[in-house]
């Protein structure tokens, strides 16, 4: 079963995942990691590192904002780490993606979660429209 | 080669911001020049994968840079000059770059920096370092959005 960690600027990933609890009932084995105004990158990064370290089916490391240092300190991971480690690092995540990748992680292996939120989190933006066809 | 504008932003290439004045400009390619990184693999990656879609990347060092600005002088080509430091900005004009102005975007709240703006914080030796810019005859001015007034650092420091 692939591994969940989600990592972002402040309390982002463990609002999220309180907030995905609130909608799925309980859950386990998804870690969170926030930046934190005054934290220190190179410990972040050590933080990131052990939880691809400890993950022993792969890892799908979820952050918030592309280019913002969560995914970057991610990122880093990867590059360090892909040819030993089963890493992979999604940016732009939101609740649709968090739920779908909890929900589904039992069924699918660490590339195939990330093609699930990649697919989920793009399919998930939409507005409400009033359409005159619907009876 | 027409520099369309020359812009220090530690935020570098990703984001709103970089997006609306590369629309407003009119340009499709973004020089990001930088001693160091060009040198780090993993940050060209990076830059490469936050791109706003649409805009090509181009990684140099400083002298890259003001080489290929030299080799391309004649091109009609529209590029935005994007530096994560000052220094870089300085040694590129030193080195030959031919820009007039210089737009300080976004400079964090570092330590040893003193704030200009509400984006823009300067150490001392950064300070320094505009003030030699504007000895050769280069105007530095404030401007985070092009939809905001362009206001001349010279009395601000």
């Amino acid at each position: 079963m692939a591994n969940l960690l989600i990592v972002s600027h402040g309390n982002l990933a463990k609002e999220m995942t309180a907030t995905a609890r609130m909608i799925m009932g309980d859950f386990e084995g998804v870690h969170v990691l926030g930046l934190q105004a005054d934290d220190h990158i190179e410990t972040f990064y050590e933080k990131i590192k052990k939880e691809c370290e400890q993950a022993s089916d792969g890892l799908l490391i979820l952050t918030d904002l592309a280019g913002g240092s969560p995914f970057i300190q991610a990122s880093r991971c990867y590059y360090d780490m892909f040819e030993r480690k089963t890493i992979e690092v999604v940016t732009g995540t939101n609740l649709a993606i968090v739920i779908e990748c909890i929900s589904q992680r039992a069924y699918k292996n660490v590339h195939e979660l990330k093609e699930l939120a990649l697919s989920v989190g793009a399919g998930s933006i939409k507005s409400f429209e009033i359409n005159k066809e619907v009876k | 080669m027409n520099f369309t504008l020359a812009r220090v932003d530690e935020r570098l290439a990703h984001g709103q911001i970089i997006t609306s004045w590369t629309k407003y400009l009119g340009v499709s390619t973004i020089w990001i020049v930088d001693d160091q990184i060009c040198k780090d693999d993993f940050m060209k990656q990076v830059l490469q994968l936050s791109a706003p879609s649409g805009i090509k990347i181009e990684i140099y060092s400083v002298q890259q840079a003001v080489d290929k600005a030299e080799q391309e002088k004649d091109s009609s080509a529209k590029v935005l000059l994007l530096f994560k430091r000052i220094q870089y900005v300085l040694d590129a004009v030193k080195q030959g770059l031919d820009i007039k102005e210089v737009n300080l975007g976004n400079l964090g709240s570092l330590a040893g920096r003193k704030s200009i703006s509400k984006n823009v914080n300067l150490n001392p030796a950064e300070i320094e370092m505009v003030k030699e810019l504007m000895e050769k005859g280069l105007t530095v001015y404030l401007q985070m959005l092009y939809t905001d007034s362009k206001v001349d650092i010279k009395n601000m420091i």
